[in-house]
């Protein structure tokens, strides 16, 4: 490489954030969707964000905060930020011990419960869906288990995220190989079918699944959410602080029926932030049940 | 012709081969210039890698460059884009990246670099119920520390030991002695005649200072066990010595004495990862995930999703094995020199752990660059204009030491 274009090269490829602007953009981030930015991640914040700076031609970041706030396209700006600020990475049967946690103990135990009751209905909660993979794997691990008699059953999988990209496909139901590396193969043989594209989530689990926009931050959307026999939160309240969990946990508190489960992410514990939930340990992991003084 | 990762591809780049979609079929044919839309449609059929040409040298030379700055660029933006230290080791990054991809390497992609599949190991305790203390407890129940180490130590302390003495002691133990001697005649020490005794060894380079070599290689031999799927202990080692070697070279250039002290806490600053793997892979490989996801330092990635760090076992493990104190406030706070009685010393590991993970990203690494405070670096006192020679002089000598001392 030339002396000359390598002695031109340099980190600073975006405006510079000032301290003052970094916080104005972190409490407008923490309003709005309840994330929590750490003060070390600045540069990140500034790299990644200053990206789109450059691309809507704005030369510094109190003119993006003016912009964020306060332009006609603020709505359509709020839901590319997201996009930029969570993170999407997931998979097809993403942590394997705890989906089998779920088949084996806790799926049977309330199928068996709502069938007692003779009322064959099932609402599953996942809440931070990204782009559909956790919400279809628990559609299709619902196929494995019921099987035929899944016809009897009114089932609804609720799927949930904040970011507008992720979304749209999610409900395209379009994925290649990478994100299916931890599927069995029998798996994607039957629910999955073969495009030029990639792999289509078969409609029989397509149905199971409704997806739709939701800032866990909006507590009239969350309270509109169905109450839930089951919930999924997985690589989601690792991102708020102490004071936004709390509030989270309040709404899956509501939201869940008094006898079902909440499964979060493996590194996610929340006994040192509420007792609302008392923790069950269990072959493969840990589940949550509201705790209930009787 | 040259294979590239889907995702470094830039407009203008020539598909020099047929790329089939899942059902078999042609999607695009060898020969189409790939834009925007042809990119897009690769990375959603999720292909890694492709063969591509340019038209002629020079924009093939202009690929590389551009290419190189781009991939580089990512594993820097964590840190202070206006640091002088970072902006140089970012450049002679993305000349060690040129230099690399003329000779053929090809950039890893990012799926590769996907931390490993733990799914069936156990780990000790589920997050919050347990801690730092817990891991140690279960650590020193397993196994000991090298007992020539607390020989040596109590040899060191008697005060009228002589090079005799210590050298029988170290000499007892085979391994320790060849690899020893191996390392104190490597170009690194640059000594002028060849030692073929540790009875030599200590009296040329000092006691105090050949012990804390052998606490450096014992520690290596402590940690031979750890299963091959959970880490790739030569990579880890290679980080460890490169960070060893920098240490020692920035001692040197800013008068610190005890280079060797300086070498072996380079050597030993991330054993600490070494019994949180053994102890909660599962754990530590979810942060190792999250560390690449959200594209920060593995040390805050460990905070968020253990609750605790590497660098808060190290301290504990390093206690229990009654390592010298000092050695263990240096490594204890190579992530927050601030916080050290040793401040400098543990600023100067902290700029070694940098340039050994900077220099590690043309060799496949995989995070980023950790970062540290400007005004620590500026307090230092080092011309970055000496970076580059130091990045040379580690070039020459690394290779030799890990044959040495592995």
């Amino acid at each position: 490489m030339s002396n000359l274009s390598l002695a031109k090269l340099t980190l600073r490829k975006t405006p510079k954030i000032t301290d003052k602007e970094f916080q104005e953009l972190r409490d407008f981030i923490y309003e709005k969707t309840g994330i929590s930015i750490p003060l070390r991640r600045k540069y990140l914040v500034e790299n990644k964000l200053g990206q789109r700076l450059n691309e809507l031609k704005l030369k510094s970041f109190s003119d993006y905060i003016k912009y964020l706030k306060f332009s006609p396209q603020k709505e359509r700006e709020f839901k590319k930020l997201c996009e930029l600020i969570t993170i999407n990475e997931t998979s097809f049967f993403r942590d394997i011990k705890q989906l089998t946690l779920f088949k084996n103990s806790i799926l049977p135990e309330i199928l068996e419960k709502r069938k007692k009751t003779g009322k064959k209905v099932l609402r599953i909660w996942s809440a931070g869906c990204s782009s559909g993979e956790e919400p279809y794997t628990l559609a299709i691990i619902l196929h494995e288990v019921l099987k035929v008699s899944i016809i009897g059953w009114d089932i609804k999988i609720t799927a949930n995220d904040i970011s507008p990209l992720v979304l749209s496909k999610a409900k395209m139901g379009l994925y290649n190989e990478h994100t299916l590396r931890t599927t069995p193969p029998n798996i994607i043989q039957k629910y999955f079918i073969k495009e030029a594209r990639g792999y289509r989530i078969h409609p029989k689990v397509q149905k199971l699944v409704s997806f739709g926009l939701l800032n866990l931050n909006d507590d009239v959307a969350v309270k509109k959410i169905p109450r839930s026999d089951i919930i999924f939160c997985r690589n989601v309240i690792i991102y708020f602080d102490d004071e936004m969990k709390k509030k989270v946990l309040n709404h899956f508190y509501n939201n869940l029926l008094d006898d079902g489960y909440l499964f979060l992410g493996y590194s996610e514990s929340i006994h040192r932030i509420t007792k609302i939930f008392k923790s069950v340990l269990k072959p493969g992991g840990v589940v949550y049940q509201k705790n209930i003084k009787k | 012709m040259k294979k590239i990762c889907v995702e470094y591809i830039m407009p203008g780049m020539i598909l020099a081969q047929d790329i089939k979609g899942i059902d078999g079929n042609v999607l695009l044919p060898a020969g189409t210039t790939i834009r925007d839309r042809e990119k897009n449609l690769l990375l959603e059929a999720g292909i890694d890698y492709v063969e591509v040409k340019a038209r002629d040298e020079a924009e093939k030379e202009n690929y590389i460059e551009m290419v190189a700055q781009e991939y580089a660029f990512k594993f820097f933006m964590y840190v202070n884009p206006d640091s002088e230290l970072f902006g140089e080791l970012y450049k002679l990054v993305v000349e060690l990246l040129v230099n690399s991809l003329k000779r053929g390497w090809v950039l890893p992609c990012e799926e590769s670099l996907r931390a490993k599949n733990v799914e069936r190991m156990k780990d000790l305790f589920l997050k919050d119920m347990g801690g730092p203390e817990d891991v140690i407890k279960h650590e020193v129940s397993l196994a000991s520390f090298p007992d020539v180490y607390f020989k040596l130590k109590k040899v060191l302390e008697s005060k009228t030991a002589s090079a005799k003495e210590i050298a029988q002691v170290v000499s007892a133990d085979v391994a320790l002695s060849a690899k020893l001697l191996k390392l104190v005649n490597s170009p690194l020490f640059g000594l002028t005649q060849k030692i073929d005794s540790i009875e030599r060894a200590v009296s040329i380079i000092g006691e105090q200072e050949l012990s804390n070599l052998a606490l450096g290689i014992t520690a290596i031999r402590y940690f031979k066990d750890i299963p091959p799927e959970l880490i790739d202990m030569n990579t880890f080692w290679k980080h460890s010595l490169s960070c060893a070697v920098f240490a020692k070279i920035l001692s040197s250039l800013l008068k610190i004495p005890n280079e060797e002290f300086m070498f072996t806490c380079g050597l030993l600053h991330d054993v600490g990862k070494l019994i949180l793997f053994k102890n909660l892979p599962y754990g530590s490989v979810e942060a190792l995930i999250f560390a690449r996801e959200n594209m920060i330092p593995v040390v805050e990635a460990e905070e968020n999703v253990l609750g605790f760090t590497h660098t808060h076992i190290s301290n504990l493990i390093m206690k229990q094995w009654e390592f010298p104190p000092s050695l263990i406030d240096i490594v204890s706070h190579h992530h927050n020199p601030q916080g050290a009685e040793h401040f400098k010393e543990a600023a100067i590991l902290q700029v070694a752990d940098n340039m050994a993970n900077a220099i590690s990203i043309a060799g496949g690494g995989m995070f980023v660059v950790p970062g540290m405070e400007e005004d620590v670096w500026k307090g230092l006192g080092l011309k970055v204009e000496l970076i580059s020679q130091i990045v040379a002089k580690h070039n020459q000598v690394l290779k030799g030491l890990l044959s040495a001392i592995l």
